[in-house]
Formats: C-alpha cells, structure tokens, sequence
C-alpha cells in the first residue's frame, strides 16, 4: 500500500534522546516521593503550629465544649482530615506547596494521607486516584472515589493543565473541598482548602 | 525507579519507545503530545508494573496503550479545541518529506482504519498480531485494510506505483 522508502522512512524515525532522560527523570523523581513517604511516619495527626500551642489546646477544647453545651449543639464527629507530606490541609488558612514533577508536563503526583473515624468517601474533579502501600508504592487504582475508614495513604495523579482540580472529601455530616491551582510560570501547584 | 529497575528500564526503552513515539506521531499533531504519550506510558508502568504472560503480551500492552492514549488525546484536544500558546515552538515532528508523505496518507482516515494501516502497514505486525493488539478478528483487520486501501485510492493519495503489502 505504500513505497518500500516511505516505510523505510517511517520507520528510521526514532524517539527523541531527550525523552529517555526525561522518563528517567520522572521516575527517580517519583521513587523520591515514595522513599519520602516511607521515611516519615505515615500517622501524624496533630499539625506542628497545634504542637506548639499544646498549652492552649486544653483551655480551647474546654471553651468549646461550654459553647457547644450553651448554644444547645454537640460536636457528633470531627471533619474528615486530608494531609500532605505530614501537614494537615485542614486550616482555611493552609496554603501548601505541591511539589510538581519536573518537566513531566502531562502529568504530577501528589501524596496525601487522609483519615476519618466515620465512614467516608474520597472523591476527585479529574484524574486518578490510587492507594499507596505501606513501603509508599501504589498497590490499588481507586478510581475517582473512594469509600475509607479510618486512615488512607493515596497517591492523587492528575493532569497538569490550567484547570482548576478539586478533591473532596465527606464523612456523611461535613464535607471538605480542596482546590489544586497550578502556576505555570514557575511550574508549581499549591493545595488550598475552600 | 519503583518497582522497576534502571536495566529493566533501558531494555524495555530500547525496545519500545521508537515504535510507541511513531505510532503516537502517527495520530498526533505535535511531538510534544507524541512524546507526552510515551512518557506517561512509561511511567505507568513503572508505577504499577503489569504482569505479562509473554513478550508478545508485554509488546502488546506498550502498543495499546499507545493507541488508546493517543485516541484519548485527540478526543480531548477535539473537545476543547484550543491552540497551544507554544505551538509556534514547535518543530513539526514530520521532518523528512517521505514522512510527510506517509503522515498526510494517512491524516484523514477513520481511527480504526488508521489502526490497521499504522500496525499492519507500517510497523509491519503480521495480521494476527494487529488483531491480537486491536482486540478485533483477523477477517475484520483484513476487510478494514481493504477499506482503508478503498478510502485512500479515492482520496486520491495512493501513488499507483506503490507495493502492495498485506492480505
């Protein structure tokens, strides 16, 4: 159906060499991520700045308690938490850095840890989610949602475009949005929640 | 490198990339995106490498994800129909005029007539391999090549000096 040279043509076209040091790239970059994630300990339920206020947590818990007992209102579960690299992403106030993947212009990974005592459900605007193992390797493609209980480590892969992503999650009482921005100038993302 | 290792890696490269980056060129429009393809293919399956009964099983699995990548790109890229602000930076990825040759072919067929001709014609996979990888009957990759052949004459872009090749 075609010329011998047109095939022979077609078929001399070789990946570009750059490619392969870009896949390499992005593969140490990842096992990166996963010793990352295997070095520190995957619990870690209290926030750094809530450690060094521990003084005050009592004080505020007791403060809450009254309020809650005076207004006629009880606090039936905590929100469901979502963490990345050990931070929770809890506070309206957090603003938290996403490391993107160099030059990997499809695509990034990001770590999080998410727990809830209620049964919960974890769901994503786009990509993928999957489950992380104990050694920090993905084990299990969980789709766009996911029911947990308990505490969950999940890798989210999501395209890396303009678009605004979002990650929710919902323990039947209170739900949690969090908004991925990319900045494309300096090739960064920040996870905030909404 | 995960689950995989730095050897693995270089052979499964030199095995496959060039093919993956042809047929991903073959369907997109830019060697970024055909370059995008491989990578993320790699990628996954560094991630979550998949268990292969065979080489052929393992060859297999590099070209359809390939192929349905590649689909899935163009579907996106039809849906938003937007112009990449870098598109000028782009080198066109059909450097040598036998490719342009080759690519303009083929441009304006049906995706499953595009298929067959990119496995069967131009890889030159055997009509039981292209079937395997298509998921398709070996009847169907034939009567699809005859359709493609159909569709270029009367397109007016088959050179009627050209070999024949196939069933």
């Amino acid at each position: 159906m075609f010329r011998k040279e047109d095939i022979e043509a077609y078929k001399s076209i070789q990946a570009p060499d750059t490619l392969k040091e870009r896949i390499l790239e992005s593969c140490a970059s990842l096992a990166q991520e996963r010793t990352v994630s295997t070095d520190k300990p995957i619990i870690h339920k209290v926030p750094a700045f809530l450690k060094a206020k521990k003084y005050l947590l009592p004080a505020a818990a007791c403060f809450a308690l009254l309020v809650g007992l005076m207004s006629g209102m009880y606090i039936t579960y905590p929100e469901a938490t979502v963490t990345y690299n050990n931070v929770s992403l809890y506070s309206a106030e957090t603003t938290t850095d996403v490391s993107v993947m160099p030059r990997a212009r499809s695509s990034i990974l990001i770590p999080l840890t998410v727990s809830s005592e209620k049964a919960a459900d974890i769901s994503i605007s786009s990509g993928m989610i999957w489950l992380v193992d104990e050694e920090g390797n993905p084990s299990e493609m969980l789709g766009v949602s996911a029911k947990f209980q308990g505490e969950i480590s999940i890798i989210w892969i999501v395209n890396y475009t303009d678009e605004t992503h979002e990650i929710t999650v919902s323990n039947g009482i209170k739900e949690s949005r969090y908004r991925l921005d990319f900045n494309g100038e300096n090739n960064t993302a920040v996870l905030n929640k909404e | 490198m995960g689950t995989g290792s730095s050897a693995e890696f270089d052979i499964l490269y030199d095995r496959y990339s060039s093919m993956m980056y042809r047929i991903a060129l073959a369907r997109s429009s830019s060697s970024y995106d055909a370059q995008d393809i491989v990578h993320d293919i790699f990628l996954t399956y560094f991630k979550n490498p998949p268990v292969f009964a065979s080489e052929e099983h393992e060859k297999a699995w590099f070209i359809r994800s390939t192929i349905n990548r590649s689909i899935d790109l163009h579907r996106k890229q039809q849906n938003k129909q937007y112009v990449p602000l870098e598109e000028e930076l782009i080198p066109s990825p059909h450097s040598g005029e036998e490719e342009n040759r080759i690519f303009s072919m083929i441009e304006g067929l049906p995706e499953k007539f595009k298929a067959v001709i990119i496995l069967h014609c131009l890889e030159e996979l055997s009509v039981e391999e292209t079937a395997s990888i298509l998921k398709i009957s070996q009847s169907a990759v034939k009567m699809r090549l005859a359709r493609a052949r159909e569709r270029l004459k009367r397109n007016g872009k088959e050179d009627p000096n050209v070999s024949q090749r196939g069933h």
